[in-house]
């Protein structure tokens, strides 16, 4: 099996948006094996996801749930809940999950995509996460490293 | 008795930025055309003023994240102009270079992802993809392409942050440029492929009289990272050429009260044209290479005159634009000079511009003394297309009156893509409404 994909995407400077990228560095550090990517541009994992077999994205999500809930979703086979149809509606707004199904419909799922999403509530410009959403920030690694290595041990 | 339609769309997909239209039809007339751009206004020349001027290309890169080395260049253009600062040939070149990859990379995008749907018969870029992997494998081949040209002129892909006023803070290193230069030869060939396909798209035969108005450099080049002078003509006769200085008293902006983004009318015209349909119908002949042959091999008329084929003109223009990259580079000469010239800090005016993938952007700066702006007009290619757009969809809705409002509702959305308008530009634009009463 080759190097499993961790890919944190998010924006540094807008409040809790920047989770998915403490999640993913901190992964980085934990684990230097691991092949860990930060990306602003979530189109960019149409290319990053095809070379992998094990991959999981982490992203901020709005659920309704608590802030620093982590929430844990299997995109293996289907659309992440509550998914727009007819994405891509503008480049501007692409989300992860637009990446993801773009990528789908390409046939460059990799044999296992996880997604772990930390849910937030403010992403005020030049704001830093919120506390609750930081405190999560541990159990969505933890999360994230459960997903990669019991995929590597049924290897 | 009044006969009424009215179609509505209350948010228009598939364009960069949030928008909606509203068409109203009495008595088998169009009364009514507003596309209305609702996306907040944005306020960006008033962050400008009292900033240095040399911040001027970051803070109005933000304006957009498709196309923010257009603001940077334009942004560039209009403080070394308020300075009388030129740069060297060199700086020229990369700035040319970095362009190139941004057009490679929005055309590509709009293309594939937001307009080839439309005439494939397909709702969205998702369910092409499933039918068409190869087409779109291409495009996003294409696209990574224009991103890692970003990358290496750039310094990265979205707000590139290695251009400043003067030039660069560094050039690329000669093992980076040969990097960059090895994936021209798949984006040629990918370019190429993408012409043809688009070309022989069934297209809706509509043909309007346009003006035109698009940069005219005094190299001769094919306009894009600058120009100091502008041409405006309907791409038969002998256009207008009048310098960018005078841009003030030749565009008035409007406020409409359903847009949030100003109207640009021209001096003794009225609405006008800017993007590829302008570009190639006033300067196409400067078109070369395989670009210029592929033009005539596929007849690719000109001035083109229906706005569905803009397309066509797009995917041209990528051809073009990977040449040009590829020429840029194996020239790029063994001793370029310094990355950078000095622009010392005072006061003057200064007009800046560039030719965005959807059109001419201008920038005008008033400068104070210490370098400071004091006033600030930036005139986006969405808000002077905007009049055109609304001219276009009332042309197309009184010749097709006979298709049902679902039909005609998404056929005018797809005569606003024809211009790859970009609202969140323009703010600083889609919902569709017709009206039939």
């Amino acid at each position: 099996m080759n190097v499993p994909l961790v890919v944190g995407v998010g924006h540094p400077d807008r409040g809790d948006d920047a989770v998915g990228l403490l999640v993913a560095e901190a992964v980085g550090t934990a684990r230097p094996d691991l092949d860990v990517r930060l990306l602003t541009d979530p189109l960019a994992l149409v290319d990053l996801l095809p070379v992998v077999e094990v991959a999981v994205v982490v992203d901020a999500a709005v659920t309704g749930s608590p802030a620093g809930t982590v929430h844990v979703f299997d995109a293996t086979h289907a659309p992440l809940p509550g998914l727009q149809p007819g994405g891509l509606a503008s480049s501007h707004g692409l989300s992860p999950g637009d990446a993801i199904e773009l990528a789908r419909a390409l046939g460059r799922i990799p044999a296992r995509l996880a997604v772990v999403a930390v849910e937030i509530d403010a992403v005020d410009l030049g704001q830093p996460p919120q506390p609750a959403v930081v405190a999560a920030v541990q159990h969505a690694v933890a999360q994230v490293l459960a997903l990669v290595d019991a995929e590597s041990s049924s290897n | 008795m009044t006969r009424a339609r009215s179609l509505d769309v209350p948010v228009l997909a598939r364009v960069e930025g949030e928008g909606a239209m509203h068409v109203r039809i009495r008595d088998g007339k169009v009364d009514d055309v507003r596309l209305q751009i609702y996306e907040p206004p944005r306020f960006f020349e008033g962050f400008l003023r009292g900033r240095d001027a040399a911040e001027a290309p970051d803070i109005t890169a933000r304006i957009c994240g498709i196309c923010p080395v257009a603001y940077q260049a334009a942004a560039c253009n209009a403080v070394e102009a308020a300075r009388g600062e030129t740069v060297t040939d060199a700086i020229r070149a990369m700035r040319r270079l970095l362009y190139c990859g941004e057009w490679i990379e929005s055309h590509a995008l709009h293309i594939y992802l937001l307009h080839a749907p439309d005439f494939l018969g397909y709702p969205d870029a998702l369910s092409m993809a499933a039918d068409h992997r190869e087409l779109v494998q291409q495009g996003l081949r294409l696209k990574k392409t224009g991103n890692e040209l970003m990358e290496l002129a750039g310094g990265r892909a979205v707000h590139p942050v290695n251009i400043k006023v003067g030039g660069f803070y560094r050039f690329p290193t000669p093992s980076e440029m040969a990097r960059a230069r090895a994936s021209l030869d798949q984006a040629a060939a990918d370019a190429e492929a993408t012409l043809r396909a688009v070309a022989a798209l069934a297209l809706p035969d509509v043909r309007m009289d346009y003006h035109f108005v698009a940069l005219d450099p005094e190299n001769g080049d094919y306009p894009l990272e600058d120009g100091r002078f502008v041409l405006s003509g309907d791409g038969v006769g002998d256009p207008d050429r009048f310098a960018l200085d005078l841009f003030d008293e030749r565009v008035v902006e409007l406020h409409v009260e359903h847009s949030n983004a100003l109207h640009a009318r021209l001096h003794g015209v009225g609405s006008y044209v800017v993007g590829p349909l302008a570009r190639w119908a006033l300067v196409g002949d400067r078109m070369t290479g395989r670009a210029a042959a592929l033009a005539a091999e596929l007849d690719v008329e000109r001035p083109v005159r229906n706005p569905f084929a803009s397309i066509v003109v797009r995917a041209l223009e990528v051809v073009f634009a990977v040449e040009e990259a590829q020429r840029l580079l194996d020239t790029w000469p063994g001793d370029p000079g310094p990355s950078g010239v000095d622009v010392p800090r005072g006061p003057g005016v200064g007009y800046g511009a560039s030719e965005a993938p959807r059109g001419l952007l201008v920038h005008r700066y008033r400068l104070d003394d210490d370098g400071l702006i004091r006033d600030a007009r930036i005139i986006p290619p969405t808000s002077q297309n905007q009049a055109q757009i609304e001219a276009d969809l009332r042309a197309f809705v009184e010749d097709h009156l006979d298709l049902d409002d679902a039909e005609l509702t998404r056929q005018c959305e797809v005569a606003i893509r024809n211009y790859d308008p970009c609202i969140s530009c323009a703010t600083h634009f889609l919902r569709l409404h017709v009206d039939r009463g």
